[in-house]
């Protein structure tokens, strides 16, 4: 007897590129994560900073040492946070959530795409031009020069 | 080279192995920020919250008489500190503890200033009173020489429910005040007599210490700005924290740095401290029926 085989739906993945507000998204979660579990340890050291800011204001204030080098240890964290999830798992925890994947696994593309955390200028310009380049372009400059996509997985029947 | 998509049990795991690490590392820094070694020749003790013996818990902070004690006593056996600031933030307390922390300030042979701040009131006025010099905003809230006591009475609540309560006591007075029968004329006699006491003693103390005859001091109970309490004599300077360490450099002339002294925490309490609430305001708007606020 010849049984034909049979042809059951097959799922597959389309992949492109993730949009903003899905990135957007992804993103709160992550900051909102780091908020929880490590800004804590430094909540005393920023504690008179932030009494300093409602007296005088984010313009005119000025940092101790302290507060700077608390600054720079936690800009390292949370750099390091976002490249070694995305290098070891092509995902943070917000990406998960939001099925968003960085298609690259090359440790030094993952260190580019995220120094838009450096504190410094001219990469806090980053925060400007980077999201208008993911809302326009669908892809930021940061991600074109690390030559990486943020991709957006989405599992269907084929 | 295409990155293969890992279990969801690795991703987990990963993913809290990477949190932990970066906690870890961020709390072992932090310490390290944290552990600045401060100096300075004048301590600032803080007396902030309710006025206590010991902290019964609860999310509201405390200050405890034991602890505020213990860094007075610090503040007077090292010899690099030459005068002592009180931070009152306080409405008021427990007598006794009130008076404990009076005695050590009066104990402390050290130049010693008052800084009130927004409420010193009650038995925060008791210790700032006990302290050289009391310095106090103009708009402060100070005095409230007086002593309260209140319980709330179930007899009738009982009796409308049915509800016997069986009194068995050896001692007629054993029970004067228990909230399941109602308060007899002789018994609130009985505990307005005692109330008297401690009112006596806190007059006299108020008296000794400000230079007061006791018939000078405003015991009626009545609270006061930090002006009118300069007027009747409560307050010797309106201002702050500048106008405290200048006093403090007017008697001893030495330059005046300050160092906070802090309580000792465990890790729990640490964590607990984070849940509580610091803001006197909440003991103050039951004990005080208006606090000038400018919100």
């Amino acid at each position: 007897m010849n049984y034909k085989k049979l042809l059951t739906p097959r799922t597959g993945t389309i992949k492109h590129n993730a949009s903003f507000l899905r990135r957007f998204v992804a993103f709160i979660i992550d900051i909102l994560i780091l908020d929880l579990f490590i800004t804590i340890p430094f909540t005393p050291v920023f504690a008179q900073l932030l009494s300093r800011v409602e007296t005088t204001g984010f313009l005119a204030l000025t940092y101790t040492n302290k507060e700077l080098g608390a600054m720079i240890v936690l800009f390292l964290i949370v750099y390091t946070y976002f490249v070694l999830f995305e290098y070891l798992l092509g995902q943070t925890i917000g990406m998960m959530l939001l099925s968003i994947r960085v298609q690259s696994s090359n440790l030094w593309r993952h260190a580019v795409r995220n120094c838009y955390f450096i504190p410094a200028f001219p990469f806090v310009l980053f925060w400007v031009i980077e999201p208008l380049s993911i809302l326009f372009m669908r892809r930021g400059i940061l991600e074109q020069l690390s030559n990486t996509r943020t991709l957006y997985e989405r599992k269907v029947l084929i | 080279m295409k990155k293969q998509a890992l279990p969801w049990k690795t991703k987990i795991l990963v993913s809290i192995a990477i949190l932990l690490g970066l906690l870890f590392v961020g709390t072992v820094i932090a310490a390290l920020f944290g552990n600045e070694i401060e100096t300075g020749n004048v301590a600032v003790v803080q007396i902030i919250g309710p006025i206590m013996s010991t902290d019964p818990g609860g999310f509201v902070a405390v200050a405890t008489s034991t602890n505020i004690v213990e860094q007075l006593e610090k503040a007077r056996d090292d010899d690099s500190i030459i005068g002592v600031i009180l931070e009152i933030n306080s409405p008021g307390g427990s007598a006794v503890a009130s008076d404990e922390i009076a005695q050590a300030v009066k104990g402390l042979n050290k130049t010693s200033v008052a800084w009130i701040r927004e409420v010193g009131a009650s038995g925060g006025y008791w210790i700032a009173s006990a302290t050289d010099h009391v310095v106090a905003n103009r708009m402060s809230v100070t005095g409230s020489i007086g002593v309260i006591s209140s319980y709330l009475s179930f007899e009738e609540f009982l009796d409308d429910w049915n509800v016997t309560h069986n009194r068995l006591v050896a001692g007629d007075n054993k029970d004067v005040g228990s909230p399941f029968q109602r308060l007899q004329r002789s018994e609130r006699a009985f505990l307005e007599e005692k109330l008297d006491r401690v009112h006596e003693f806190f007059i006299a103390e108020i008296a000794e210490n400000r230079n007061l005859s006791v018939e000078d001091v405003p015991s009626d109970g009545s609270f006061f700005l930090g002006i009118e309490a300069y007027n009747l004599g409560l307050v010797d300077e309106l201002g702050g924290k500048e106008e405290a360490e200048n006093h403090i450099w007017r008697v001893t002339n030495t330059t005046v740095e300050t160092i906070t002294y802090t309580e000792e925490q465990g890790f729990l309490e640490t964590l607990l401290g984070a849940f509580r609430e610091e803001e006197p305001m909440a003991q103050i708007k039951t004990e005080l029926p208006f606090v000038p606020m400018l919100r």
